[in-house]
């Protein structure tokens, strides 16, 4: 039976209580700046305190559960923007978006269930997708309650004065504030598919690749470099108009490197696995990921099972699927967001 | 702590830099501004922008480092300064301040080609940079109009774009990496941070946060092909039709900028003129001959009634010619303009071939900085970029141009164009009964401009920074992000000395409340 009971808090209005802290559940982002001021040690949660973790809320005294706030408040086709709430999950906005022929673009599976909120504040989800780019690219427009108000973002096709606002919360693990609500690019769904893949045989030979077909201006709307048995495979799908000539010209490309091409089906099952499609279930990779420079094989090396993934030439994302040494913070610059956390009041005690 | 004498503060300044510092009034007047048009009708009303105490010209970024740790020691205001083209203010001298001129961190530290990336020195003047680039095959992609005067860091600092943004983005796209002087006189990399993502909070905060001293940025092969194109589109929402299809069918034309009816008429009638519509304008007041003369006196007459020009470009046929250039490898450059080509000719649109997108490509650059005759002759001009999405450009366009057509002539061209949406880049001239009516009416329109502009939730501007040109508006854009702007200010220029009073006016920082 539950211990957390229905009471009255004098500042934070209705709420579920453990007799050690508090489960509130607002209904309105303008609710929030009043509740941060009220709220002592906040933690945002998704759902009701029974369901939640133990070890994540053990120091907090206020459980602000955001999962009301999970309406998708426009949709502007014309523009491609969607401005929705951030206790929304990726999944379900989706959902909405492909009722109307629109799309964020690929949603990587373990994104799948996580709320807006969540995957922002814990530091810009990874996307390997050079035509949509990463989750951060499409993010428009951030908004979010501090204990004096909301911030306001004006929603721009780029961010024009100033420092960049709306990235300060991302991944600032809700210290800078608590998301509210987002501008999120979308797009319309491509009608047409294709996939490819060709293995290589090392990490070198398919970065190369990988890069001349960026440099030609092909972009994949999604693709993926991993370790497939002694080879290095890369997959791709594509999307978007005159797939026929982007498919032809690719090919006309890939031939000038030492690969080896597969059926697209393998891509196409592969994809599968790594993207969200409607109906489909959570991840099947635990992965972390860390940024690596130029030396793809260096960073990789040693490494049993791994993906690469938004490949630049200046380097990628490595996701690697067990405990993997990420280069370890500069402590100076994280002193310095101590005291910008610090300088936010209300907020360097609350949303840690 | 007693305030410092100026003489204390220069000899402080000189041990760090010897002789690389001027105290002369003509370097302290140079140095007092950027090219904010409003200084040049302050100085027309007597009211010139307050000198600095002294110049600085470091050639390191420990030398940038100890006059930080020095001015902050000393509460003495820090204005970077990079070639000066500002528009908005952002580099006008503060009062008992210094100028910190970057411009001698001039070196490339690292060319990776296998990175595709090239380290800087904030004070690489633009277009010097794009041409050792391109001795290396490579090019940044960024190409502002003012790239003959703006350096690196300048970019950075004021979130630039370029006129090939739609293919390469905004500078604040190519930024992989700053070195950064902060308040407290550490030389920082953001590569290594940790705790906040800093590349996207030191760009764009104007020397408000640190000094930037370097920037590790992405660059690109040189572009193999290139494809130039005009359209004549029938009315400005097909042209705009076209742009929004082309960018949302994940194309990367290099440009797609678009005039609106009297810019159209002003570009069509000379297409191979210098300086675009300020560039003619400011031609008329810059010569001295009769003819000269009479053409002044009747471009003032004309401007003395913006109502009745405002109205009579509103008859004006609603055509609109759209210039396209795309780029990069021979098959893309052709694949780009082919599909442009598809949409164009869907919305009825003629197509006018290459010469129009050559002409742009020849004259890119053609832009006149001699502001004084015009203003001195009792005229004035400015430019005001502003950007939304796609839905509101129309509305925007609009009511941007009814909220100032009382006061001036004001025209438009639609370019920076992105899937989301794109800029609008107004073009405005006036003229007064005396210099102090003009600045009157300067201020009103820039007021006007920019209320109508919150009004329609759309960016108060594009890429010319905030400054002090658009600070007033600063708080209705960002709302309780000034809250951010204050703690970050707390965090990273403890000692308040950075280029104070710049994108938020003092009072509408909120007080930060733990900061050191």
């Amino acid at each position: 039976m539950s211990a957390w009971r229905f009471e009255r808090h004098p500042r934070l209005g209705s709420g579920r209580t453990d007799g050690r802290r508090w489960w509130v559940r607002p209904g309105r982002p303008d609710a929030l700046p009043g509740l941060l001021t009220a709220a002592g040690r906040w933690r945002p949660v998704y759902g009701p305190p029974d369901e939640i973790d133990g070890a994540v809320i053990a120091d907090a005294e206020t459980l602000i559960d955001i999962s009301a706030l999970d309406a998708v408040r426009s949709v502007a086709p014309e523009s491609g923007v969607v401005h929705v709430e951030a206790g929304c999950t990726w999944e379900a906005l989706e959902t909405t978006l492909g009722r109307r022929g629109l799309t964020l673009g690929p949603v990587p599976r373990w994104l799948v269930g996580r709320p807006i909120a969540e995957t922002l504040a814990a530091g810009p989800p990874a996307r390997p997708s050079p035509r949509y780019g990463d989750v951060t690219d499409g993010l428009l427009a951030l908004r979010a309650a501090l204990p004096g108000g909301l911030t306001n973002c004006a929603v721009s096709p780029r961010r024009a004065t100033g420092p960049d606002f709306g990235r300060i919360p991302v991944g600032a693990d809700h210290r800078a504030g608590l998301i509210t609500d987002v501008h999120l690019r979308v797009w319309p769904v491509e009608p047409g598919r294709a996939w490819r893949r060709v293995r290589f045989a090392g990490w070198a030979e398919a970065r190369a690749a990988a890069l001349a077909v960026l440099a030609d201006g092909i972009r994949p709307a999604w693709w993926c470099l991993r370790r497939a048995l002694r080879q290095v495979s890369l997959d791709m799908q594509f999307d978007g108009p005159r797939l026929d000539r982007q498919a032809e010209r690719l090919d006309a490309l890939l031939a000038g490197f030492d690969g080896q091409a597969d059926p697209p089906e393998a891509a196409e099952r592969f994809a599968d696995t790594r993207l969200w499609r409607p109906g489909a279930g959570p991840t099947v990779l635990s992965a972390v990921q860390h940024v690596a420079g130029p030396d793809l094989a260096g960073a990789v090396e040693g490494i049993p099972r791994v993906e690469v993934w938004d490949l630049r030439p200046e380097g990628a994302t490595v996701h690697v699927a067990r405990e993997a040494a990420a280069p370890p913070p500069d402590g100076a610059w994280a002193d310095l967001a101590e005291r910008v956390f610090a300088a936010l009041d209300g907020a360097g005690e609350g949303g840690r | 702590m007693a305030t410092p004498t100026p003489t204390a503060i220069r000899d402080g300044l000189r041990s760090i830099v010897g002789d690389r510092m001027s105290t002369t009034p003509p370097d302290r007047t140079a140095y007092a501004r950027d090219l904010w048009p409003r200084t040049q009708l302050d100085r027309l009303v007597g009211d010139p922008p307050e000198r600095p105490l002294a110049v600085v010209w470091p050639t390191s970024p420990e030398e940038v480092a100890a006059i930080v740790r020095l001015c902050a020691a000393q509460r003495v205001p820090i204005v970077p300064f990079g070639a000066g083209s500002g528009v908005c203010g952002g580099a006008r001298a503060v009062p008992g301040g210094i100028v910190v001129d970057l411009k001698r961190l001039k070196r490339i530290r690292r060319i990776d080609r296998a990175a595709m990336v090239v380290e800087v020195e904030a004070g690489f003047v633009g277009e010097r940079f794009e041409r050792t680039l391109e001795r290396h095959g490579l090019t940044l992609g960024h190409f502002p109009s003012s790239i003959l005067c703006s350096t690196v860091g300048g970019w950075v600092a004021a979130r630039s774009a370029g006129q090939c943004s739609s293919r390469y983005g905004k500078i604040e796209d190519m930024v992989v990496d700053l070195e950064v002087v902060t308040g407290d006189g550490r030389i920082r990399r953001t590569a290594r941070a940790g705790g906040l993502d800093w590349n996207p909070i030191f760009t764009g905060s104007e020397g408000t946060l640190g000094l930037i001293t370097a920037a590790t940025l992405r660059v690109h092969a040189q572009p193999a092909a290139r494809a130039f194109r005009g359209w004549r589109m029938p009315s400005v929402a097909a042209g705009l039709e076209v742009m929004r299809r082309t960018m949302q069918a994940g194309l990367r034309p290099a440009v797609m900028r678009m005039y609106d009816s009297l810019d159209t008429l002003l570009v069509g009638s000379k297409d191979d003129a210098k300086g675009g519509q300020l560039g003619r304008l400011k031609a008329i007041f810059a010569g001295t001959g009769q003819v000269d003369a009479l053409k002044q006196r009747a471009t003032r007459a004309a401007l003395a009634s913006p109502r009745l020009l405002n109205f009579a470009v509103d008859r004006l046929p609603d055509t609109a010619l759209l210039v396209t250039v795309t780029e990069g490898s021979e098959a893309e450059a052709r694949r780009t303009d082919e599909a442009i080509a598809d949409y164009a000719l869907a919305v009825g649109a003629l197509d006018l071939g290459e010469q129009p997108g050559r002409a742009w490509m020849a004259h890119r650059y053609d832009v006149s900085y001699k502001q004084s005759k015009l203003y001195r002759a009792g005229a004035f001009v400015d430019t005001f970029e502003v950007a939304t999405t796609w839905d509101g450009i129309q509305p925007l366009y609009h009511a941007v141009r009814r909220a100032v057509s009382a006061e001036v002539l004001v025209m438009a061209h639609f370019s920076h164009v992105y899937p989301g949406g794109c800029s609008i880049y107004f073009t405005f001239a006036g003229t007064g009964r005396d210099p102090a009516d003009m600045r009157r009416r300067y201020a009103r329109v820039w007021q006007q401009a920019l209320d109508a502009t919150v009004a329609r939730g759309a960016a108060i501007a594009h890429h010319h920074g905030a400054g002090l040109s658009r600070r007033s508006h600063m708080p209705a854009t960002h709302g309780e992000a000034a809250r951010w702007f204050a703690a970050l200010k707390a965090a990273c220029d403890p000692a308040g000395i950075l280029n104070p009073g710049k994108l938020f006016a003092p009072d509408d920082i909120p007080r930060a409340e733990g900061g050191r």
